[in-house]
């Protein structure tokens, strides 16, 4: 019989497919590692708006319009709501859209005698 | 006859191949890295976002700003006067002036590419190297309502 030399078509293929799944998983991390960060990033803007709000309640001082919509346009398909939940509680809540399609939201809670 | 070894049309391939295949792999993992830089610097940012401005809104519960355009607060004692300002290598100062219980000077924040102040607030730039080309930059704006100067 004469003796094989070399590597065959099929386990080239194999090396190759599973180089090509390693790649494809790191890179699937590191891409899911960059979402998480830009949604962080986000989830940081929307907790600024919301602290502005929460100043605005906490020093008795009116809140600009204008600058609630500069902060809201920064965050796509932008919700806020403030709501009383108990006489001493107030809630700031703002949801999103966060990247990958997600819907994000944060929400602060104001506790104590209120202004 | 027995063969030995590889003969130059396995070689050419085999190195042919090589040179295809490395050159990807590399290229693939230097993307890779630059995209985890990336998401590490907007890590970075955020956090950098949230200890500036929890720092000028507690500044700012006891103080005012001194002009519209400045970084500049000033107050009552104990701390009379407070001015950020960005020194070498993006490193965003806090200098407070005031009772020896307030005087000091601290660094706050790493990575500060500009400060500057914009209507009801500050705008926050940072700015960090993730790879050969220019930094890459995030910008955050921190408001509050102002009292009348």
């Amino acid at each position: 019989m004469k003796r094989r030399h070399g590597f065959s078509l099929i386990e080239t293929m194999v090396a190759v497919a599973i180089l090509g799944i390693l790649l494809v998983t790191a890179y699937g991390g590191v891409a899911a590692q960059r979402l998480e960060s830009a949604r962080l990033v986000q989830r940081e803007r929307a907790l600024q708006a919301l602290e502005f709000e929460a100043e605005g309640i906490l020093r008795r001082l009116p809140t600009d319009p204008q600058v609630r919509t500069l902060h809201l346009a920064e965050l796509p398909e932008a919700q806020f709501e403030a709501r009383q939940v108990q006489p001493d509680v107030v809630s700031l809540t703002l949801a999103w859209l966060a990247p990958g399609r997600q819907h994000a939201r944060v929400e602060l809670m104001l506790v104590g005698r209120l202004p | 006859m027995k063969r030995r070894g590889f003969t130059l049309v396995e070689l050419v391939v085999v190195l042919s191949l090589l040179a295809v295949t490395v050159p990807l792999v590399f290229s693939a993992l230097r993307v890779m890295e630059q995209d985890t830089r990336r998401g590490l610097a907007q890590v970075d940012a955020a956090q950098t976002a949230r200890d500036v401005g929890d720092l000028l809104r507690m500044d700012l519960r006891t103080m005012n700003w001194q002009t519209a355009d400045t970084l500049v607060l000033v107050g009552p004692p104990p701390c009379s006067k407070v001015q950020y300002d960005i020194i070498s290598d993006g490193i965003l100062q806090r200098r407070a002036e005031g009772t020896p219980a307030c005087a000091q000077v601290n660094p706050v924040a790493r990575h500060v590419k500009a400060l500057r102040r914009v209507h009801s607030g500050v705008e926050l730039v940072t700015g960090h190297a993730v790879g050969d080309g220019p930094p890459m930059e995030t910008h955050f704006r921190l408001s509050w309502p102002e009292k009348p100067l």
